[in-house]
């Protein structure tokens, strides 16, 4: 090839660089043009789907259906603003999400799905019964359970229940449940985020009426009883409107998470909460 | 002016040769190339934690300078292959009738150390079937006294079949042990081209103004008109004491044999040729190559302490000449044999071992700033543009293919919750790979002139193995990294720390029939 052949490519490939230089970084930083509007600072929404069939919307347009290989949505192009998200998936409890979309940044969200119908389940110690059924819980793991209530057991709820990370707790003062993050050197997660660039570090999770005696981690979200209405799981998010749920609907309920087992005590009897 | 004083330096092989300010300088320059490299990586962990956002528009800009070098680089080889399709349907020898080739004669020398009998034979038979006045051609080949007395007597039997069809046929025997050389090609050949000058130059009181050296591998079979297009170079050079001539290494000799790896690495040494035979003001004599014995002889011949005799001689002349000597590009093929060993993961040994040295071609970079730091007759633009060429062309081999392919894409990993909460860091991905699958439709270019340099498919192999020769270039950004990246950061980094580098000799193998040439 001769010189001038190969300077010619050369410049011109220098001259693509330089003018595409600039366009790329823009566009990679989410700058996108709108006609009306101009250049536009978009930002975009990350929905996070853990189940498979879960059919995924932002503000009334279907974003995608979740599956084997496909749990997160990414929606870009957002203009600044308010979106509402909805996951609905058979069998589970709608999903409802109001996020707020900020120049050049992604906000994410997790979806909570909890089924419809939620199973309590009596446990029966099989030394108690004549012959083991297939509904009989062994008597080991029954006095575990058992045991979990006692008052002097050392699996009492604590005020302060840890996660891991361990920079978020779930705390109960005053009858009130709050999840609390605790590391002031490191940004917390969305969910304790109105917006991606305003975070906070509490997250209320029962601040009404009614007066919270327990609350743990479980299943995603926080399980908490109260005095008055009984075992409740609550989404943990700090934006409209966190799923809240009654497992089991009996003042006076208690509830301990026994080995990754959700087990309520009403009165004598004790369940199992199944199908979370 | 005393020229052994004044050049001094000129075969310099390593620091622990030089003593003083000197020394230092040297080694400083040794740890040059490696220091580059591992800085440009560490910058970018570095940046990927701290500055994640930085990091990230530096992988978004290496990406785009990979597209278009990319096209740059494609641009450069098809205008090879065009150039190397019609050299090769030249007739050289018809060319050379108006001029006086018959006053040249070619030396060519096969360094030889545990290769086998049809190995050598080959190339011998190679040189036989070239289109060229056997007469005017006289072999040397160069065997290793290490090697023991059965490969002495493969050479003596290669003289016995051979040695009455040429004009000149020797067989030499490197000593072992010279205190000073590193055992290998350069040491041996250049004992060879000094008793070649005794035993035929002077005996047939032959000018050394008129005699072109070929040193070639042992397993290098010339294609039917190489000699006649190099001595066509060669009389219509402008300054033929002050020019080296490069052909275009092809692995043909195996290449149906050999493994998809092989084959991918194979080529892609052969492209890159054929891409720096379009920019010969950056070329270095690699490989095979030839070169006038008159100034070869003046310089002292290849350098007998240094792995990458083969490019190092080119800088020995262009020193030697205070920057007056160039390589021509023949834009014609010699062949060669691919990589193959008994099974894949020899193969890839092999293959990681043999780039490992060809990247150790880095050694030339402290030589060639101690020699210009030395020689102040070498124009200054000169200096600047050759050092700059090495350095770069280095350092992109190493850190090139590691930020594209890993390093670059850490941002997303380590760079923290705020980070990842950016839309930059969600188009990073994007925006990256789709630069890069972009600069993956070159490789259909590659493959397509790969399958017209390929020699016709033998009988016993079928068109499924035609259609991996087409798909074995999804290998490509593996293959930059595995053997490209990795074995010239290990070189640069045995250089870095004075672990230096001896030579490791190729294996070469072969199936008894011979190739059948393009």
């Amino acid at each position: 090839m001769s010189k001038r052949r190969r300077r010619l490519y050369l410049y011109g490939l220098v001259a693509v660089f330089v003018l595409c230089l600039p366009l790329v970084m823009f566009y990679a930083n989410g700058y996108r043009f709108q006609s009306g509007t101009g250049f536009v600072r978009t930002g975009g929404v990350i929905i996070t789907v853990s189940k498979g069939d879960a059919v995924v919307s932002l503000n009334g347009a279907e974003v995608g259906t979740s599956g084997f290989l496909r749990h997160n949505f990414y929606v870009d192009n957002l203009s600044p603003g308010i979106y509402q998200v909805l996951v609905t998936r058979e069998g589970d409890n709608p999903w409802h999400r109001t996020l707020i979309v900020e120049p050049e940044l992604v906000t994410d969200a997790q979806a909570f799905l909890i089924p419809v119908e939620i199973t309590s389940v009596r446990l029966v110690d099989a030394s108690k019964v004549a012959s083991s059924t297939a509904t009989t819980t062994p008597h080991a793991t029954y006095e575990s359970y058992r045991k979990a209530f006692l008052p002097s057991s050392s699996t009492s709820t604590p005020l302060i229940a840890l996660h891991k990370p361990v920079s978020e707790v779930v705390a109960v003062q005053s009858g009130d449940v709050t999840v609390l993050w605790t590391d002031p050197t490191t940004v917390p997660p969305s969910r304790f985020c109105l917006g991606p660039s305003s975070c906070g570090v509490e997250i209320p999770i029962e601040t009404g009426k009614q007066t919270a005696v327990n609350a743990e981690f479980f299943g995603g979200g926080i399980v908490y009883a109260t005095k008055e209405g009984g075992v409740f799981l609550k989404e943990i998010d700090v934006r409209p409107e966190p799923l809240s749920v009654q497992l089991y609907p009996v003042r006076g309920a208690e509830f301990r998470v026994v080995n990754g087992h959700l087990i309520v005590k009403d009165g004598t009897a004790l369940y199992e909460i199944t199908g979370l | 002016m005393n020229t052994q004083d004044t050049y001094w330096y000129l075969h310099v092989g390593r620091a622990s040769e030089l003593t003083g300010r000197d020394r230092v300088y040297y080694r400083l320059f040794e740890m040059l190339p490696g220091v580059l490299s591992i800085a440009t990586l560490l910058l970018f962990v570095v940046l990927s934690f701290k500055l994640p956002v930085l990091a990230a528009y530096l992988t978004i800009i290496f990406a785009i300078y990979w597209l278009l070098k990319t096209i740059y680089l494609s641009a450069h080889l098809r205008h090879n292959f065009k150039r190397v399709r019609h050299n090769l349907s030249i007739d050289w020898n018809e060319r050379l009738k108006n001029l006086a080739h018959q006053e040249v004669t070619h030396l060519v020398i096969f360094p030889f150390y545990t290769e086998g009998y049809e190995v050598v034979a080959e190339s011998v038979r190679g040189l036989l079937s070239s289109q060229y006045d056997h007469k005017r051609i006289a072999v040397v080949i160069a065997a290793e006294e290490r090697a023991g007395k059965a490969q002495r007597a493969v050479a003596d039997r290669i003289a016995a079949d051979f040695s009455t069809r040429f004009g000149a046929f020797i067989v030499t025997e490197h000593p072992a042990g010279i205190p000073g050389e590193l055992a290998g090609k350069g040491s041996n050949i250049s004992y060879a081209a000094e008793e070649a000058r005794k035993r035929i130059l002077d005996a047939a009181h032959i000018p050394y103004e008129k005699v072109i050296v070929s040193a070639f591998d042992i397993d290098t079979v010339v294609y039917p008109q190489y000699f006649s297009c190099l001595t066509w170079h060669f009389l219509i050079s402008e300054r033929p004491e002050r020019t080296s001539f490069q052909p275009i290494p092809l692995y043909n000799n195996n290449i149906w044999e050999a493994p998809m790896l092989s084959r991918v690495i194979a080529y892609s040494s052969s492209f890159w040729q054929m891409i720096q035979q379009e920019r010969p003001e950056r070329l270095a004599t690699f490989s095979s190559h030839a070169v006038p014995f008159k100034p070869l002889r003046e310089v002292g011949y290849w350098q007998r302490n240094v792995v990458s005799e083969d490019s190092r001689i080119f800088w020995n002349l262009f020193v030697r000449y205070d920057g007056d000597y160039d390589v021509v590009p023949m834009a014609y093929p010699v062949s060669m044999d691919a990589n193959v060993a008994s099974n894949f993961w020899g193969t890839a040994k092999n293959i990681y071992l043999q780039h490992r040295r060809w990247t150790y071609g880095a050694e030339n970079i402290p030589y060639i700033l101690f020699a210009f730091l030395k020689n102040p007759r070498i124009p200054f633009g000169k200096k600047v543009r050759a050092a700059f060429v090495q350095i770069e062309g280095f350092w992109s081999l190493t850190t090139n293919p590691l930020v594209l392919f890993a390093v670059g894409w850490l941002p997303l990993i380590v760079g923290g919750r705020a980070f990842n909460a950016t839309v930059l860091s969600y188009n990073l991905p994007l925006i990256a790979k789709g630069f890069l699958t972009v600069s993956l439709f070159g490789l259909v270019v590659s493959a397509a002139i790969a399958m017209q340099l390929v020699p016709e498919r033998p009988r016993e192999y079928s068109r499924f193995h035609s259609l991996m020769h087409l798909l074995q270039w999804i290998l490509v950004p593996m293959t930059m990294v595995v053997f490209s990246a990795i074995p010239g950061l290990d070189a640069q980094m045995r250089l870095m720390f004075g672990r230096y580098l001896g030579f490791w000799v190729t294996p070469k193998s072969r199936k008894i029939t011979a190739p059948e040439v393009a």
